[in-house]
């Protein structure tokens, strides 16, 4: 062991000698590649020499534990290791930072320090190895070095991994968050630095600098490196573009082989904002989306999330949220995360303001309250000034009166009211404009006109206040048309017709002999219409002030006055459109106009109708109604001849009338409803009658199917 | 004294191996620090919702305006003016590129350009297209965005429905209302969270089945609870005749009590559901008609949404009770109104449905503005696919139709934290594929409920062996259109 210290000492001078000189004439030094070898070993080395003069450090600490031999034979052992060792690794990282790239305050005091440290732990081992026992002032010479190392070690650290390495992981990223990523940002700042800071910045950084060159921000980029501009604008030959464009094996390609690499796209992002001037300020907004810059950029903006926001408040207890809750007012945290609250009321019937009084015990972390439609009064909400972080506050159409001005514009953190539908008017405009924070009150429906909004002073008036929907007086818009209260359209003896309308304050004019309702004139409709016919066509129509009078409706009512009490069909009806049979005829079921497929239409093509009705008495049949379907584009049409056959047994009928109904028009040819025939008797007083209707057998030659049969559909036939 | 020896032996050993093992202990408590969930049971799986937001959300309620039927984005959003230009002249083939049709127009040997009839103007700060037939619709231009790229894979009614429904063709999934309750729960406790309304208008119409509204494999109470156009607007929700308020109270109180014998002797949450849905189906016997009652609304309403909003079945009244519901805290209002299928006599046909649909659907955004509510609630406006470039059938300017087209077709939202006053994507010149930044179904999905708050990732359910969610093994968010 006595050997391997005494050589190991030997080499130390040596190289100690070395390291002093190089380190008296670095400035003149030129390196022979072999040396270049050596001096990439010093990573390799260099915790060497921390580790054992941290254990000989530690060792003269627990000397007294030892007896003193042994301590003198191991504390010279492992202090000649640091010795050696330090002096080789501070001469290899000369060699290392002759190197291309190293430059600047840290590799200065990194060199420096560490340079002491080797002269001085050589020393020290000198001091220990001419002696037996350890002197006084050895103790501080030892802890000194130990500083000295700590000291340079930190240093190079600094060099290789940055600065905040360590803590890096546990800090706020201060420099993402200090500049939010938006279309206002620089396009330079949203796609290019990133790019830098990702590829570039390990090595040309302020502390490393390597070829002199900083560019970690727009100032050290301006400055250039040792090869002078980074970039020319528009000049396709700048610096940064010739070295990424060097194949990978070339020494001066960056960045360095073993880095990670740019990708195609990113040199192409590099090289076109060159080309296009190398605009460090033009906002991404300014650009056109479909600039071939943007286009290339667009890939690597990353905008900024809107940043979430922190409430500080301490949470509220969970039980305690749990019992305020009922159903007709939920409290609820915003997210899962978050201490903030909302409270809601639900159904106005059922409001209760002692809940506002319950609230109080979250009101440190209340944000949002909802009492939208809630008979709020000016006293209920009087206590809401408590809710300090209150930011959005919704009491539409609640009782709430001017009062409440003084409240809600105290309220310290509120952002957002609405107060639409209540009683407030223009008055308490400026006493919200006295609101610390609030940017947007709703007023829709309230006395508040633009006008008022108008007269504000415009330079407190930074509130947006939201007027909502106001009808223009120049557009009329058409009413809907009334509608009827039976539900049927057949009715019995006594019934009569009800009409409404749901808008209030319309009239509603209706007319009972087929004629259209005049808007102005027509018989305003007071009390249900009494029908006395067998059957009635109802015309009616709505009209209010400030509105064009509602298109004309019309019902067809039937009275059923005479039920018979069978009906046989006589002829075979359509297979598809059969229905219950003759059944059909009488079951007091009308079928709708737009669905001829309903079950209580009958529908007759090849066959002309024929049926025969039994009715009950000996009672004077004034007249006969057959309601039938209209749906011309769909060949349903009118039949076009009927026959009333009557008698007082089946075999001995005889033609009492034919009726030829109105011939078709073209103008109905979009036509769809329920029309009928009505045939008079004038009070005949038979036990049976047939009744006979032929189809048009030609459609007119300006309908589609020009030159087809009709079709027949009948759901009902009266006797009256 | 042997054992004695022994003794002292085992209690060194003893002392030993609890300093050790407690060591051991520690060092292990140290290094779980660093493995999180290990200890909760769930092994890195997301976990159930707990019926609050995964993060802080921009849009707290959804009225889906849905459009059956396919409304033509070419007469409605998306100016292609090329079309005019070539009208009457085939749709090149390099431009179909051999994508498949619909056998409706499959065996056509040729198909005609068609440009749309409508004139088109641009609107809003940002110049968005629009076409005169929805005039009202365009004057919200700078609160609306407008999709222009919307993209699905299915090409007819059935699954293209189903499909932008529920995230899947086939129909055993929950809907988005559905998905959106699982995971977000009800908000206002007197109502269920996902409510369907439906109307029909006078064009071609598809049908609409409960399927589309369906809760799937997750739990019944998710499902969408259609409202009827009947006066009883909730089917079975009425005391039936002669039971009046007091006895529905004694007669679930008396029920309650029954139920909660049996809770307590088997625990089966099941039963504590059941309690809690009488009460709430109690509570809506109040809450409901409040809502389903029109006969109050201001004249000021009734011209905004227009006249027909007081007529029930109406898409208008629907616009207006869903505005109601969902200010009432309705997680998930559904329309559809059907109609728009368009494949001839569409000029007549369009301008009928857009007469049904513009001035209501623009009232129904402008009302939720002007009460503060639409930057909580997203409305969402479209249909499940898009209409042809070309003709369907024999080319006739006046009287043409479009046949169905899923490669690229528009939609519109409006509130709930999307970018108002932009369009978004592009379609080429002829309106048949996508230019430039497609938005697929999933990607659809998983934006909305981005908006709600929720990591699509992470709202999962497990059936049958298998993980499920609304956007299945897909979806992007389509930061774009994100405010």
């Amino acid at each position: 062991m006595k050997d391997f210290i005494r050589i190991t000492a030997h080499l130390s001078t040596i190289l100690a000698a070395m390291l002093l000189f190089l380190f008296l004439f670095q400035n003149k030094i030129v390196l022979p590649p072999v040396l270049q070898s050596v001096g990439r070993m010093h990573p390799l080395l260099l915790h060497l020499p921390i580790g054992t003069f941290m254990l000989s450090s530690l060792f003269w600490l627990f000397r007294k534990q030892l007896d003193a031999i042994s301590f003198q034979s191991i504390f010279a052992f492992t202090l000649t290791i640091s010795a050696f060792t330090a002096v080789l690794t501070a001469l290899m990282g000369m060699f290392l930072s002759k190197e291309e790239g190293y430059g600047g305050d840290t590799l200065y005091w990194h060199r420096t320090l560490s340079v002491i440290f080797a002269i001085g732990s050589y020393i020290l081992m000198l001091w220990c190895q001419s002696t037996d026992v350890p002197k006084t002032g050895l103790p501080v010479f030892l802890f000194s070095l130990l500083f000295l190392l700590i000291a340079a070690s930190h240093q190079g650290a600094r060099l290789t991994h940055g600065d905040r390495f360590i803590l890096q992981p546990v800090q706020k990223d201060s420099t993402a968050a200090s500049s939010p990523i938006t279309d206002s940002s620089s396009l330079f700042q949203a796609a290019l630095m990133p790019l830098f800071q990702s590829k570039c910045v390990t090595c040309h950084n302020p502390q490393k600098a390597k070829g002199d060159l900083d560019l970690t921000s727009e100032a050290g980029m301006a400055k250039g490196g040792k090869h002078g501009p980074v970039w020319i604008a528009g000049d396709a030959q700048s610096q940064i573009l010739l070295n990424i464009d060097l194949p990978l094996d070339d020494k001066k390609h960056m960045p360095p082989t073993g880095k990670p690499q740019l990708t195609y796209e990113e040199k192409n992002l590099i090289r076109q904002w060159i080309l296009s001037g190398a605009d460090l300020k033009k906002q991404i907004r300014a650009y056109d989306p479909t600039d071939t810059l943007m286009l290339l950029a667009a890939p690597f903006i990353q905008r900024t999330e809107i940043t979430i926001k922190k409430y500080n408040f301490p949470a509220a207890d969970a039980t305690l949220i749990q019992k305020m809750n009922d159903p007709y007012c939920a409290v609820f945290p915003l997210d899962q995360n978050t201490p903030a609250l909302q409270a809601d009321f639900f159904v106005r019937e059922k409001y209760n303001p002692t809940k506002l009084t319950e609230l109080l015990k979250i009101k440190d972390q209340l944000v949002v309250l909802n009492m939208d439609n809630m008979p709020a009064t000016d006293d209920d909400i009087a206590s809401l000034g408590k809710f300090i972080n209150l930011e959005k506050l919704i009491l539409n159409h609640s009782s709430i009166t001017n009062k409440s001005a003084l409240v809600l514009s105290t309220l310290p953190a509120l952002t957002s009211l609405a107060i639409a539908g209540t009683a407030v008017d223009a008055t308490i405009l400026a006493q919200l404009q006295k609101s610390p924070l609030l940017r947007e009150v709703f007023l829709w429906n309230t006395k508040v006109t633009p006008e008022d909004l108008k007269s504000l002073d415009p330079k407190v008036n930074k509130i947006r206040f939201n007027l909502g929907y106001r009808p223009d007086s120049t557009e009329i818009l058409p009413l809907t048309s009334p509608t009827k209260i039976n539900e049927s359209e057949i009715l019995t003896l006594h019934d009569s017709v009800g009409l409404k309308h749901q808008i209030r304050g319309v009239v509603i004019r209706y007319t009972t002999d087929g004629s259209v309702p005049d808007s102005a004139t027509g018989p305003v409709y007071s009390s249900p219409i009494a029908i006395n016919k067998g059957y009635t066509l109802i015309k009616a129509r709505a009209v209010k002030e400030g509105w064009l009078s509602s298109p004309v409706i019309e019902w067809p009512f039937f009275k059923q006055g005479i039920i018979a009490q069978k009906a046989e069909l006589l002829s075979t009806p359509d297979e598809k459109y059969k229905a219950k049979g003759g059944l059909t005829l009488i079951d007091g079921k009308k079928g709708p106009a737009s669905n001829f497929k309903d079950e209580a239409w009958i529908g007759f093509r090849e066959q002309p109708f024929s049926a025969l009705f039994q009715v009950d008495t000996f009672q004077p049949v004034y007249n006969i109604t057959m309601s039938i379907n209209k749906s011309v584009s769909s060949y349903i049409l009118l039949p076009a001849e009927v026959l009333i056959y009557a008698g007082h047994s089946p075999s001995t009928l005889k033609l009492l009338k034919k009726v030829n109904p109105p011939a078709l028009t073209k103008k109905e040819l979009g036509t769809v409803k329920n029309d009928v025939v009505h045939i008079d008797l004038g009070g005949v007083k038979y036990l049976y009658y047939k009744i006979n209707a032929k189809p048009l057998p030609r459609l007119p030659s300006w309908h589609p199917g020009k030159g087809e049969r009709g079709w027949v559909f009948i759901d009902e036939v009266f006797f009256n | 004294m042997a054992n004695e020896f022994f003794d002292h032996r085992m209690n060194i050993t003893r002392k030993h191996f609890l300093g050790k093992a407690g060591l051991a202990l520690g060092g292990m408590a140290l290094g779980s620090l660093l493995v999180k969930d290990i200890f909760n049971g769930a092994g890195g799986e997301p976990s159930l919702p707990i019926g609050l937001p995964h993060f802080a959300p921009k849009a707290k309620r959804i009225i889906y305006l849905f459009q059956n039927g396919a409304p033509s984005q070419l007469e409605l959003f998306d100016h292609k003016p090329k079309l005019l230009e070539m009208q009457g002249q085939d749709l090149p083939e390099s431009i179909r590129n051999g994508q498949r049709l619909t056998g409706m127009t499959a065996s056509q040997d040729k198909f005609p350009l068609i440009g749309s009839q409508f004139a088109f103007k641009q609107h809003g700060q940002a110049g968005t297209w629009f076409s005169e037939i929805i005039p009202n619709i365009a004057k919200l231009a700078d609160d609306i965005c407008v999709i222009k790229t919307m993209q699905t894979e299915a090409i007819n009614h059935d699954p293209a429905l189903t499909f932008i429904q529920t995230g899947a063709q086939q129909g055993n999934r929950p809907s988005m209302g559905s998905w959106l309750s699982y995971g977000l729960g009800s908000e206002n406790k007197n109502l269920p969270a996902f409510c369907v309304l439906l109307s029909r208008g006078k064009g071609n119409g598809q049908g609409v089945y409960s399927k589309l509204w369906t809760n799937g494999f997750l739990d019944s109470i998710h499902q969408g609870v259609q409202f009827s156009n009947s006066d009883e607007r909730v089917l079975y929700l009425n005391n039936p005749n002669g039971t009046d308020k007091v006895d529905r109270r004694r007669m679930l109180d008396e029920l309650a009590k029954l139920n909660n014998i049996s809770l307590q002797e088997f625990g089966d949450p099941e039963i504590k559901t059941k309690i809690e849905q009488y009460e709430m189906a109690y509570r809506m016997q109040t809450a409901v008609p409040e809502l389903t009652d029109l006969s109050n609304e201001s004249d000021l309403t009734v011209k905004m949404y227009g006249p027909d909003c007081l007529v029930p079945g109406t898409y208008a009244a629907n616009c207006l009770l869903a505005r109601k519901l969902s200010e009432s805290g309705v997680r998930f209002v559904q329309l559809y109104h059907q109609g728009w299928d368009s494949h001839g006599n569409l000029i007549n046909e369009m301008r009928g449905q857009a007469q049904d649909t513009d001035r209501s659907s623009a009232a129904l955004i402008s009302d939720l503005k002007q009460r503060g509510l639409l930057d909580e609630t997203l409305v969402i406006w479209g249909g499940e696919f898009g209409r042809t470039n070309y003709c369907q059938g024999k080319l006739d300017p006046k009287n043409y139709g479009r046949d169905h087209h899923p490669r690229c077709y528009s939609i519109f939202m409006a509130g709930g934290g999307i970018k108002p006053g932009t369009s978004y994507g592009e379609s080429d010149e002829f309106g048949y594929n996508i230019a430039k930044d497609p938005v697929h179904i999933n990607d659809f999905h998983a934006t909305v409920l981005h908006q709600m708050g929720l990591r699509h990732d992470q709202l999962v359910y497990k059936h049958l062996g298998r993980r499920y969610r609304l956007t299945d093994v897909a979806g992007e968010i389509v930061k774009g259109i994100i405010a």
